[in-house]
């Protein structure tokens, strides 16, 4: 035993109250998400859709970003792979939706990895960020111009929805609101497994401080490109979710804008905390529809709620209600 | 343990290191020092697989591992701390050691194994706290402890002791004497001659890139070439 010659530390006295707060914050989002299966006007029910497919979206793309630290533009692009991948294999390969899914799933994979593994072996980030920056526009185009097979920029109608399953209807909004709920769980049982495994905490050393990470034994490239692999195949499952509730893909889904904003939806909402992509989306999107802004203003929205953030709650909202609880504390150990 | 043969480094025209030869017995405690720019970092960095040689082998247990990627050396027990204190900053003492214990094979429970370090490093107290926010000389403590919660056998220290206040160099001692006593093989760079040659069985000194003396530590002192190249300022200071 080897004692320490420094003052002790200060004392810390766990608050009651303060801990329930994430408890509270999970709570008010199982309401939310019962809300569109008990109100069933056909607007609660899209919004609720478009909401749990969003949130699904930003919590993958925290995987890769928040919890692993490496600034990936590409999500939008995989998420469009997905879509397309599952309605191209519907249509051409005669497949079911739910058949659909795996090979579909296993294309966005072994694209990500392709991408992956030349881009994550150099360190530092840029290199990272910009290649798949590119990829994604370059994915975008492909879909756009193989006129052929994606029918080009204007798009694609897609007459099908998924199978009953369960004995669910998914030809319904409801249907297709418990499919998309049960995608955000999914993907938010996934994230939180990673975060919490052997896998989870080696990323969040590579995150903290790669070389580091490397000499105490963590494969740092592998380690990377098998999260973004997962990031991007849960992007693409969603994708291939979104494409049914919409009817309608284009290429416009894959644009890098739209990963930008899925960045910043995990800005405002708190980056590498599990709640914070669904707290960001919560804001990004519900608030602009609630006051009925057109699309074109959402994004300015966007950009101004983007600064303030930065500059005065940096930690995200998610990560100010961790600050409060850390305060709490601490001030009750002084008192104490 | 290790050995090195003939390791040589140059960037561009610079030569850093030339011809360096020497081996580690398992077991012991041996201390690398020499005036700075003497080559010392970058040897650490090329055993470890940061860097590869321009020239040379390094055999680690019997096997050629020159270049090899760092963290395939740390699954073979071979792990360095880095100048300064190099720890995740934001993560939490424990987790921190948590981090460290995440080498496939070894499947012991973490929590259990990061409350014996916890406990065994006298940094219990600090569980909870942000890494970054440790006082200097535990923070220390908490790289060394990391390494070794890895499972190391083989510890290299890059000046563990450099601007620590006496109290925490005589925890070092302490924490270096417990981690060599259960069996750890060390080579540590120290700048403080007078804490290093207290502690190490052996020093080797490298002086220009090259070695210049290997042996016991008052008989490394006592070499006109050490006292030359190195020694002469440091001994006049004090």
């Amino acid at each position: 035993m080897i004692s320490a010659t420094t003052a002790p530390a200060r004392a810390v006295v766990p608050d009651r109250w303060a801990r329930l707060l994430p408890w509270a914050g999970w709570l008010v989002f199982a309401a939310l998400l019962a809300v569109p299966l008990v109100v069933s006007s056909r607007y609660v029910v899209y919004l609720g859709t478009l909401l749990a497919l969003q949130a699904g979206l930003a919590t993958s793309l925290n995987l890769i970003i928040g919890i692993a630290g490496q600034f990936a533009l590409s999500h939008a692009a995989f998420y469009g792979i997905g879509a397309y991948a599952s309605a191209l294999l519907i249509e051409h390969a005669g497949l079911g939706f739910w058949a659909s899914l795996l090979p579909a799933l296993a294309i966005a994979g072994v694209l990500a990895a392709a991408i992956g593994w030349p881009a994550l072996r150099y360190t530092g980030g840029i290199h990272f960020a910009l290649i798949t920056f590119a990829c994604g526009e370059l994915l975008r185009l492909l879909a756009a111009n193989w006129d052929d097979l994606t029918g080009g920029p204007q798009g694609k109608r897609l007459p099908y929805s998924p199978e009953p399953l369960l004995g669910i209807d998914f030809s319904s909004g409801q249907g297709m609101y418990v499919l998309a709920a049960a995608l955000l769980l999914l993907t938010l049982g996934v994230v939180a497994a990673i975060r919490w495994s052997r896998f989870g905490r080696a990323l969040v050393a590579i995150r903290e401080d790669e070389v580091l990470a490397a000499s105490l034994g963590i494969a740092v490239t592998r380690n990377k490109v098998a999260a973004f692999v997962a990031s991007s195949m849960l992007a693409a499952l969603a994708g291939a979710v979104y494409a049914p509730f919409a009817g309608f893909i284009s290429p416009e889904m894959m644009s890098t804008g739209e990963s930008v904003a899925m960045v910043g939806m995990l800005i405002v909402g708190g980056i590498g905390t599990l709640g914070g992509p669904i707290v960001g989306t919560l804001i990004f999107f519900a608030v602009p529809e609630f006051l009925r802004v057109a699309k074109f203003y959402r994004l300015v929205i966007l950009g101004v709620v983007i600064v303030v953030m930065v500059l005065f709650l940096p930690q995200g909202v998610v990560g100010l209600a961790t600050k409060f609880r850390r305060r709490r504390r601490a001030s009750v150990a002084e008192a104490s | 343990m290790l050995q090195l043969d003939g390791i040589g480094m140059n960037f561009g025209g610079l030569v850093v290191l030339r011809d360096v030869t020497f081996g580690i017995q398992a077991g012991e405690l041996v201390g690398l020092v020499g005036p700075n720019g003497a080559g010392k970092t970058t040897l650490f960095n090329i055993i470890s697989g940061f860097q590869r040689p321009t020239a040379g082998r390094v055999v680690y247990r019997g096997e050629t591992v020159t270049g090899l990627a760092p963290h395939r050396l740390a699954a073979r027990g071979m792990v360095r701390t880095f100048q300064g204190a190099r720890v995740f900053p934001k993560l939490s003492v424990r987790e921190c050691l948590g981090v460290a214990h995440h080498l496939p094979g070894r499947r012991r429970d973490t929590d259990a194994l990061a409350d014996e370090a916890l406990a065994v490093f006298g940094l219990d107290r600090f569980a909870d706290e942000p890494a970054g926010a440790l006082p200097a000389g535990m923070m220390r403590t908490l790289g060394i402890a990391m390494a070794l919660t890895t499972g190391a056998t083989f510890l290299m220290l890059d000046e563990p002791a450099a601007g620590l206040s006496a109290e925490e160099i005589e925890h070092l001692r302490l924490v270096i004497q417990h981690a060599h006593g259960s069996g750890t093989t060390l080579c540590i760079i120290e700048h403080n001659l007078k804490f290093l040659m207290g502690c190490v069985q052996r020093a080797c000194v490298l002086h220009a890139g090259a070695l210049i003396a290997d042996g016991p530590p008052d008989a490394v002192t006592r070499d006109p070439r050490v006292i030359e190249a190195y020694l002469g300022d440091a001994l006049a200071e004090g």
